[in-house]
């Protein structure tokens, strides 16, 4: 039956987000997934790859780095912040938030802010959006180690599932994001 | 004759973690070469078009508007082991298409007179060759919205068509 309900965010969670996997026992393809992180404050923010000029970045790796936030995804994937856009693209994610303590908080929220301003080079294998937010979960002392096996959004989803899935908010739909003061809302609408 | 034994260190490595880094390097290796040679003789063609990428507006202001006579539409290849599919990479535009059409006002910082823009197919209005689209245009090569031409507009009525054309 489909649902729609509001995820408020007072600096004390976090989350991860895989974008085109439709359920928690979904397997999407490698080249089918995405991840972003939620911030303790609400705000979706995510890695990419830029730079694709038809040289040797061509094969995914060595391209540029860059961390897109609200306002990037709203130039280039608005579809992963707003409800109505994700039904229109039937883009459907799953998500995965759960309740961490001050200092984690903080780490993760530092994590990001230090690879925004220093975002280094996006790599297809061993350097993309889920190695970095991977490194996010790891800096703030939330995971241990790495993901297992190849990095892939669904593999640290899987991880996670296992350290922190007891307690975690697990869903799918259609995701979106409302700007509020001091932060953002998560907005879901499951089919 | 010594022979390595698995388990052992060197190259058979130890156990399931040494091969999947042992396969990562290898598939690395592989895509970069493949890559390198395709950049070599992949990149010739459309020198003369404007090309345009598509964003979505984000209240954002076109800073030009052109008309433009569609030629084809053409649903875009997945590239090098569909990594061009792949949802991280800025480039990725879903199910994306590929206009080549013929600049009908041609804008004053562009000498080109055709374009080439990549754009999701859910952007892109029902259109066939020969029918006009009007295009928003910001910083000369990022287009952010799209609208068909009716078909009943021609000359000054066209212009003022494109200039209140919504966007965004």
């Amino acid at each position: 039956m489909a649902r729609s309900y509001i995820v408020h965010f007072a600096g004390d969670q976090v989350g991860l987000i895989v974008r085109g996997k439709t359920s928690h026992t979904h397997e999407p393809g490698v080249m089918e997934q995405h991840a972003d992180v939620i911030l303790p404050d609400g705000s979706p923010m995510g890695f990419f790859g830029e730079g694709n000029d038809g040289s040797f970045n061509k094969s995914g790796m060595g391209m540029h780095g860059m961390v897109y936030d609200y306002s990037e995804l709203l130039k280039h994937r608005p579809y992963y912040i707003d409800c109505a856009t994700a039904k229109g693209y039937n883009v459907i994610s799953t998500f995965l938030i759960f309740y961490v303590g001050g200092a984690e908080a903080k780490k993760f929220s530092d994590y990001w802010a230090n690879l925004d301003k220093s975002p280094g080079s996006f790599n297809i294998l061993g350097g993309n959006c889920s190695t970095r937010a991977s490194g996010a979960f790891q800096a703030a002392g939330i995971l241990s180690g790495g993901i297992p096996g190849l990095d892939t959004p669904n593999n640290l989803y899987l991880q996670l599932y296992r350290e922190k899935g007891k307690t975690a908010r697990i869903d799918s739909g259609y995701i979106g994001f409302s700007p509020r003061t001091g932060g953002f809302d998560l907005l879901v609408d499951v089919p | 004759m010594r022979r390595r034994q698995p388990g052992k260190s060197g190259c058979w490595g130890k156990g399931k973690g040494a091969w999947l880094r042992r396969t990562v390097r290898y598939v690395i290796a592989v895509i970069a070469a493949l890559g390198f040679l395709e950049s070599m003789g992949g990149c010739v063609t459309d020198t003369e078009a404007m090309k345009l990428n598509w964003e979505w507006p984000a209240g954002r202001k076109t800073d030009t508007r052109l008309l433009v006579k569609v030629l084809k539409v053409e649903k875009e290849g997945k590239g090098l082991f569909g990594i061009g599919q792949s949802p991280s990479t800025g480039r990725y535009l879903p199910d994306a298409r590929v206009l080549r059409g013929e600049i009908v006002k041609e804008p004053a910082a562009s000498g080109a007179a055709e374009l080439v823009l990549r754009l999701p197919a859910r952007e892109l209005p029902e259109v066939a060759p020969g029918e006009v689209l009007g295009l928003g245009i910001i910083g000369g090569s990022v287009c952010i919205c799209i609208g068909k031409l009716p078909d009943e507009l021609h000359g000054e009525s066209a212009r003022d068509w494109l200039s209140s054309m919504r966007c965004g």
